[in-house]
């Protein structure tokens, strides 16, 4: 029942109204085709699961033969795992492409797309753009080179610390919209960190889950980062090359789980207020985040709020589809982001 | 000989120690003055925001005249005020006072729905309200950092450097009495 602490309750309902007719009226009615796709993909990765546990005994009795088959066995047991998580991946492309248009119309102007596909699309567009303007402009290179473009959303959102640094990253549901005339995007993303090359490479996993970026009500010019606080107080610089200092805010409780770096600490302050730390606060309960970050940068709130697992689902395999609770729990994520999109639209 | 290097790595360790502590003092000393000259930048743009909403309010709030020259007086005391640090305790009693003064305006004005509505007014309004935010974000830096260098005055050993460098116990940036005191619902309903 978090909503009902800052949201308007005639508001609220009204959205939950609308939501609830929807999902009784157009969504439920066609779940059974999904539902009959999901038994029958369920029962091919059941199916698969009793192979993979009937070759890894097989392994076993090799390994007992002094037959070296441990990376077999390794891969035979990890098959049904990916197998499970691609077929619920097919199914749920299908359910957003046919359901999300609906769940979103609840809302005041919120679009969703798949994350990946559209920074693909977009990757290509631009690799059209450039190359036709380097081909009718091959004769005119001002500054000795080929074109760059950058895109607009691959920012990189280590460069301001909102996440650690990292060098692979994926998306996966992408939603944009406005609430209240307040621009914000919810990014579904994962980054992480490859070193070394060769046998030597490792793959640590830096963020998996949903950055928020809302357009901020409040005017600001510096740049201001909350981490959850760590025992090694760590050094921050910003993009214009000014140290971050840590400072110390006045509540008690926030201080003990969060690290405040800003280089203006009145200007921290102003943004960082009571009832600020108790809205971030709902947010991360609401996501049941294991962690959350946020940073006030170039008239922006980033909240990046680390779920490590996938959000938005609408499925799982190994569950009915025609319960309400999965999309129920979705409205809820999705109305948490609009009250915190509401108190930085109130603090006007 | 072994006791020569003794005592001299235990002059070196006290030696450092101390310098520790004075750093400690002087960083808190400069934070404060960091501090108080934030609120004075705040203080500044509420000094100019003044003018304005008196322009714009002698013209509908002929009944209010000690009110606005209440508040230019006090506007002009206050500019007029060096800002250092020794001023400190004056230019809080005088803040307190002004913010008084403005939260008597606001009630007044509701009495105006010309002035209300006006657009002047209107903006003028919302702009002291995010003035007033930065002012009280300023006020809350201040008084931490006051708090700090009031612990290193006056808590050993740090208060026997502050102590030799001269250095005082700071004023805290206090809401006024009437601020403090509870609420009382019966004051609205006499």
């Amino acid at each position: 029942m978090l909503y009902k602490n800052f949201m308007k309750l005639e508001e609220y309902r009204k959205i939950k109204k609308d939501f609830q007719e929807k999902y009784f009226k157009n969504i439920k009615p066609n779940l059974e085709k999904f539902e009959q796709e999901r038994i029958k993909k369920y029962k091919t990765y059941k199916i698969t699961l009793i192979i993979s546990i009937i070759l890894f005994a097989l392994c076993l009795v090799c390994l007992f033969l002094n037959t070296n088959v441990f990376g077999m066995g390794i891969f035979v047991i990890v098959v049904p795992f990916i197998v499970k998580r691609i077929l619920q991946k097919l199914i749920e492309i299908k359910m957003k492409q046919e359901f999300m248009p609906l769940i979103c119309s609840c809302f005041e102007d919120l679009k969703h797309s798949d994350g990946q596909k559209a920074l693909l699309a977009q990757r290509k567009d631009v690799q059209k753009l450039t190359s036709n303007l380097n081909k009718n402009l091959s004769n005119f290179k001002p500054f000795g080179g080929d074109i760059q473009i950058t895109l607009p959303d691959s920012v990189d959102y280590s460069s301001f610390h909102l996440v650690d640094r990292y060098n692979r990253s994926s998306f996966d549901d992408y939603f944009e919209g406005s609430y209240k005339g307040v621009n914000f995007k919810i990014i579904e993303a994962d980054f992480s960190l490859e070193t070394g090359s060769g046998d030597d490479k490792h793959e640590r996993t830096i963020f998996d889950g949903i950055i928020l970026k809302i357009e901020s009500a409040k005017d600001f010019s510096s740049h201001t980062l909350i981490k959850r606080d760590t025992m090694i107080k760590r050094e921050f610089k910003s993009i214009d090359g000014s140290r971050l200092k840590r400072t110390e805010l006045e509540d008690v409780v926030f201080e003990k789980d969060y690290d405040v770096y800003t280089n203006d600490e009145v200007e921290a302050r102003y943004l960082i207020t009571a009832r600020f730390m108790d809205k971030f606060n709902l947010i991360k309960k609401a996501f049941e985040a294991s962690y959350v970050s946020c940073v006030f940068y170039d008239k922006n709130v980033y909240l990046a709020l680390n779920t490590n697992r996938d959000m938005f689902q609408l499925c799982k395999l190994d569950k009915p589809i025609n319960d309400i609770t999965m999309f129920a729990k979705m409205f809820d994520e999705i109305i948490s982001i609009y009250n915190m999109i509401d108190y930085l639209k109130l603090s006007k | 000989m072994g006791s020569i290097i003794i005592v001299l790595i235990c002059i070196i360790i006290l030696g450092g120690i101390i310098y520790n502590i004075y750093t400690s003092v002087i960083k808190a000393k400069n934070k404060v003055q960091e501090a108080f000259a934030s609120i004075d930048v705040q203080l500044k743009k509420r000094y100019d925001l003044i003018p304005n909403v008196l322009t714009v309010a002698s013209k509908f709030m002929e009944h209010e005249r000690t009110l606005l020259e209440n508040l230019t007086n006090l506007r002009t005391q206050a500019v007029k005020l060096p800002s250092n640090l020794e001023n400190s305790a004056r230019k809080f009693e005088l803040e307190n006072q002004i913010n008084q003064c403005l939260k008597n305006l606001r009630i007044a004005v509701e009495n105006y729905p010309q002035l209300k509505s006006d657009q002047t007014m209107i903006n003028a309004m919302n702009t002291f309200q995010d003035v007033e935010e930065h002012i009280a974000a300023a006020r809350r830096f201040y008084n931490s950092a006051a708090l700090e260098l009031n612990n290193l005055v006056e808590i050993f050993p740090s208060s026997v450097v502050a102590n030799a460098m001269n250095i005082q116990k700071v004023e805290f940036f206090q809401s006024e009495e009437k601020e403090r005191r509870p609420i009382s619902a019966e004051d609205f309903l006499k």
